[in-house]
């Protein structure tokens, strides 16, 4: 059947119209969760996969979208501190096709660009971030050089200043900054490794092995308790990094995980899970029980 | 646990020796590094972690396996993706084959691609034991990418322009070519064209359906008029354009097009396609405008005196009759590759200020465009046309 040019120019609109029904059928967004990090409001901001931005609201259940996407960039990581008195998100993103160098980027609350940071391409990914809000501090981690730079957010567009070369890194991947130690708790995603890194001396100690893929780190500097994703072996750790010498131990390994990769911490201490294979955000409890799974798709 | 128990550990160690492997060792698995053509793949694998039951479905035709004398080794197209930090994972689950007494061994075996290469699948060597000694080897295919490989889907670059009718709309068949050998490339999303003033509706099709759909482009092939770009013109502004073109080459808007695609393990790659675009009239506009163009030429020629007064009709009638064949002239040698020149300029007769140039001159020569025409045709005139690739 032909259609006439009013009649595909239905079609078209029709077709787009369904197109964004079936978007927010159920509420909410289609999403796969690559990264995730808590807001100040207690809201959980989502890095999709695909790209884009989006803001959870647990008490509501609502989803917006903060950051529509990246263009030509492909996001890796994500992280939320408040700067200079302003609570900005950070994100760390590769181009795509490989002829840009990585950047990281910090957006302001409403979405918009407020400065980015380059790093050269031959460094590879730019991978994990972490900040430091006393200093103004961003680290950034790379994928093939196992560096770790340090942005300076007080001078967007400023170079990234080498921190130091992690010994044996293959695939630098998540940080955390542990604001008391001053030390930078870094994950080898490739090696299975987390590493701790005194942002001050520089002096580097491995803290765990064998934990997988360590995809995502989060953070509990009042238990002094370190959560770790591994998406390989589809299950999150839990070390005790205050104390020296301790062992990881399997926290949490449900079977409905299919490759978790997104953690952050709730004011509550629960924790959040995004699972980007699964498109789930679980909420799991310091018992290691699952308080609710919201899916999007 | 071993399957029989000996007091005597001399007895153990030879027992041991002839009947290798013994199961409750831990096993091992290794995977030898390949090189390819642009770069190579490094393998890595994680420690053996004993699992209850194998959790994938292994009777399908999807899930490989690959067998030694003493295990069989299975892998799921769903336990290999390229992890967001770029390297590949792969997840294999080893038991014991039938017969022999053990269980079910995890295994994550990280690929760390190295360099640019095309995305495929290579027969690797993999060694599989419980000790560095007693290793058996076989081969098993393995899916290399990165997100470093070189682009695996093409759309042509376009030369000329893809005219779009003033007032109708086009459906523009974009060409897509799979590099790859043996994977077909699944388009999962696409970008229309920005909708900027000039346009009212920009979209994509897909062939057969009444919307965009994912679709896959086969292995090798290409997929000729499966996606097509949907435009529609604000009228007036295309007209603008028409009229006045800022570039040349007739080339009046260039719109930028987005796919994503992917294989099925790779990261979504973009495709950016720029196409050129002409407007063109609706074709009785355009002998609108040779009248109109006549019109005004042959009242200029009345008012400058060249034409009287009690001729102009006369003039008139002669000038549009020229003015029309001139056009189809016109059209004709354009269609067929040509150019077509009048008095020395090269006029498309497509486009609505040309046709009302053409009108004007003739109208302007009134009864002497006859002549003007006469020396227009190729053989009668001194190279008043000529022909030419464009």
């Amino acid at each position: 059947m032909r259609l006439t040019a009013h009649g595909k120019t239905a079609v078209i609109s029709q077709a787009l119209l369904l197109g964004a029904a079936s978007m927010f059928a159920a509420g909410g967004y289609i999403l796969a969760p690559a990264a995730l990090s808590m807001m100040s409001s207690g809201e959980v901001l989502i890095m999709h996969s695909l790209g884009g931005l989006f803001r959870y609201n647990p008490t509501s259940g609502k989803v917006a979208r903060l950051v529509e996407g990246f263009g030509l960039y492909e996001p890796i990581d994500l992280g939320v501190a408040s700067v200079g008195g302003s609570e900005s998100i950070f994100v760390t993103m590769a181009y795509r096709s490989g002829s840009s160098g990585p950047r990281l980027v910090r957006y302001d609350l409403a979405g918009k660009q407020r400065g980015e940071w380059r790093v050269p391409i031959w460094k590879g990914l730019l991978t994990g971030i972490a900040i430091d809000p006393q200093t103004e501090t961003a680290f950034v981690a790379t994928s093939k050089s196992g560096e770790i730079f340090r942005c300076d957010l007080r001078r967007p567009g400023s170079s990234p200043v080498p921190l130091l070369k992690v010994p044996s890194a293959v695939t630098l991947g998540p940080m955390v900054f542990d604001k008391g130690h001053r030390h930078l708790l870094v994950g080898d995603a490739y090696r299975g490794v987390v590493v701790s890194v005194d942002v001050i001396s520089k002096r580097t100690e491995t803290l765990a092995r064998d934990v997988g893929e360590t995809s995502a780190l989060t953070f509990d500097a009042n238990a002094g308790q370190l959560f770790i994703a591994d998406p390989s072996g589809r299950r999150i750790w839990k070390l005790d990094a205050a104390r020296r010498g301790s062992k990881p131990e399997v926290f949490i390994a449900l079977k409905e995980f299919r490759e978790p990769l997104g953690l952050a911490l709730a004011a509550d201490g629960s924790l959040w899970v995004g699972d980007r294979d699964a498109k789930t955000l679980f909420r799991v409890s310091r018992e290691g029980k699952v308080l609710s799974a919201k899916k999007f798709d | 646990m071993y399957p029989v128990r000996y007091r005597l550990p001399g007895v153990l160690l030879v027992l041991g020796l002839v009947f290798r492997p013994s199961f409750g060792a831990a096993l091992e698995l290794q995977l030898a590094n390949v090189r390819l053509m642009g770069g190579e793949v490094r393998f890595s694998p994680s420690l053996p972690e004993p699992i209850d039951a194998l959790p994938i479905e292994v009777a399908g035709d999807e899930v490989q396996t690959a067998r030694t004398p003493q295990y069989v080794i299975f892998l799921s197209p769903d336990d290999i993706s390229l992890t967001k930090l770029g390297f590949i994972r792969y997840r294999f689950y080893v038991k014991p084959r039938s017969g022999l007494a053990g269980g079910v061994t995890r295994f994550v075996v990280n690929g760390e691609p190295i360099g640019s290469f095309l995305a495929q699948a290579v027969d690797v060597d993999m060694y599989l034991g419980d000790s560095s000694e007693n290793m058996e080897q076989t081969k098993i295919s393995l899916p290399v990418f990165s997100s470093e490989s070189p682009d695996y889907l093409a759309a042509p670059s376009w030369t000329l322009p893809e005219e779009v009718e003033i007032g109708g709309e086009a459906n523009i068949s974009i060409r897509l070519q799979n590099l790859l050998k043996k994977w077909p490339v699944a388009v999962v999303s696409v970008r229309p064209p920005r909708l900027t003033k000039l346009w009212r509706k920009t979209g994509f099709l897909v062939k057969g359906k009444e919307e965009f759909q994912q679709f896959e482009v086969h292995p090798a092939a290409t997929a000729e008029d499966m996606l097509v770009l949907h435009l529609v013109p604000n009228s007036g502004r295309a007209l603008t354009k028409a009229l006045f073109p800022r570039k040349s080459q007739g080339e009046h808007d260039r719109v930028t097009a987005h796919l994503e695609y992917s294989t099925r393990w790779g990261t979504p790659r973009e495709l950016k396609i720029e196409i050129p675009i002409r407007f063109v009239p609706f074709p009785p506009f355009l002998f609108l405008a040779v009248i109109a163009g006549t019109v005004l030429g042959s009242l200029v020629s009345l008012a400058a005196g060249q034409t009287p007064r009690k001729k102009w009709r006369q003039a008139f009638g002669a000038a549009l009759l020229t003015a029309f064949l001139a056009e189809l002239l016109a059209m004709l040698l354009v269609q067929l590759d040509s150019e077509f020149r009048l008095l020395g300029f090269t006029l498309d007769p497509f486009q609505l200020l040309p046709a009302a140039i053409i009108g004007a001159l003739m109208g302007l020569f009134g009864t002497a465009s006859l002549e003007t025409m006469k020396k227009a045709l190729p053989g009668r005139g001194a190279g008043a046309a000529e022909e030419g690739k464009k």
